[in-house]
């Protein structure tokens, strides 16, 4: 059963509509139901983060639990600057919470070179989002990471070599990389 | 497909994929319960730690206060910081420890002698040496104790020379 996180509607009790600031605000005088709803509203696209970014679902949804539960401590540090800010203050956080467990499991974090690359056939001949996601997580784990950053998540290749402790010319190549591989698989598939 | 073209592709499919729950997973209302448990465990064991903290505290405080009070209510270490102060006795004693051997006379070159005056020109100078400590480091209660067993030892020397003499 697959749920829209769109569909999510702000209401309280009350029934009426709740603002994002007002829910903040509840969530912070620790409201379960508040929380609750800021859990439902967000669950949805961070899960597909997680996923997107540790490929394991397991993984995924146990990093997704921890990164819920440092967005509820910290709560109190976030500046609200806008509708979005939230939704992209609670994007960083569970960025650096795949990163964590990225590095803390060591084996799964290895940049390759293109000779190591090993892609499976993808069937289809159409370009749906699946299949996309399918080319993403074929890349290997220091390329998708890149991608993943730059590409989809908007970091600078300054801030990924921080994040990922690599040099900025290792990012932009990996990047490099990591786009040409794409490249070929969509050609390979007829999709360009 | 230029660089840009490709990402915006990738990000506008990975966007229209971030409305869809995985199906894999299990209900968002069961990852919010288990979400609260995991919460609940976290804050228990928190609490227990903040225990075992403030329960160390009390102990060191305890600890501290028992020493306090062995040393006696209100009695605190101090000591002349002046380089080692002989009293009047001694000073006389010493006096004419030095007169005496100035003549060299044999009492003073008798082995036992010279060792006892070896050893209390020593000390004389470790006390130097404790001064000196004592004014970088303060009111040291390891120094003050060194000291006052070098005094000690001290006047028991001085004493013995005399009496030798």
């Amino acid at each position: 059963m697959q749920r829209s996180g769109c569909e999510m509607h702000l209401i309280i009790k009350t029934n009426r509509p709740l603002d994002l600031l007002e829910l903040i605000r509840r969530c912070l005088s620790d409201s379960p139901d508040a929380q609750k709803l800021l859990f439902e509203k967000f669950v949805t696209p961070m899960a597909r983060l997680c996923i997107r970014y540790l490929k394991d679902h397991d993984v995924a949804q146990d990093v997704l639990m921890e990164g819920f539960m440092k967005v509820f401590d910290r709560l109190k540090h976030f500046e609200y600057r806008g509708e979005h800010s939230l939704g992209m203050w609670i994007r960083k956080i569970m960025v650096n919470e795949c990163l964590m467990m990225l590095r803390k499991d060591r084996t799964r974090f290895i940049y390759v070179t293109e000779q190591h690359i090993e892609v499976n056939e993808i069937v289809e001949d159409h370009i749906a989002t699946d299949d996309i996601l399918a080319l993403i997580d074929h890349l290997p784990d220091g390329y998708r990471m890149v991608f993943n950053l730059y590409a989809i998540d908007g970091y600078s290749h300054k801030e990924i070599a921080g994040l990922l402790d690599i040099s900025e010319s290792a990012s932009r190549s990996q990047l490099t990389h990591a786009r040409s591989k794409l490249k070929e698989l969509l050609r390979k598939h007829g999709w360009t | 497909m230029n660089d840009d073209s490709l990402d915006k592709l990738i990000r506008d499919k990975v966007r229209e994929h971030e409305n869809l729950y995985p199906d894999r997973w299990s209900a968002p209302d069961i990852l919010w319960r288990s979400l609260n448990e995991r919460r609940d465990r976290r804050q228990a064991k928190r609490r227990k730690l903040l225990w075992q903290v403030a329960a160390a505290i009390l102990i060191v405080m305890m600890v501290g206060y028992t020493f306090f009070l062995d040393n006696g209510p209100g009695i605190s270490i101090k000591h002349d910081l002046s380089p080692a102060a002989l009293s009047v006795k001694e000073q006389d004693a010493i006096d004419f420890i030095a007169r005496y051997c100035a003549g060299k006379t044999i009492s003073c070159n008798t082995p036992d002698v010279l060792e006892l005056r070896g050893d209390l020109e020593r000390s004389f100078r470790k006390l130097e040496e404790i001064d000196d400590q004592l004014k970088i480091y303060g009111n040291d209660a390891v120094l003050i104790r060194a000291k006052a067993r070098i005094e000690s030892h001290q006047a028991r020397l001085i004493k013995t020379i005399v009496q030798i003499l």
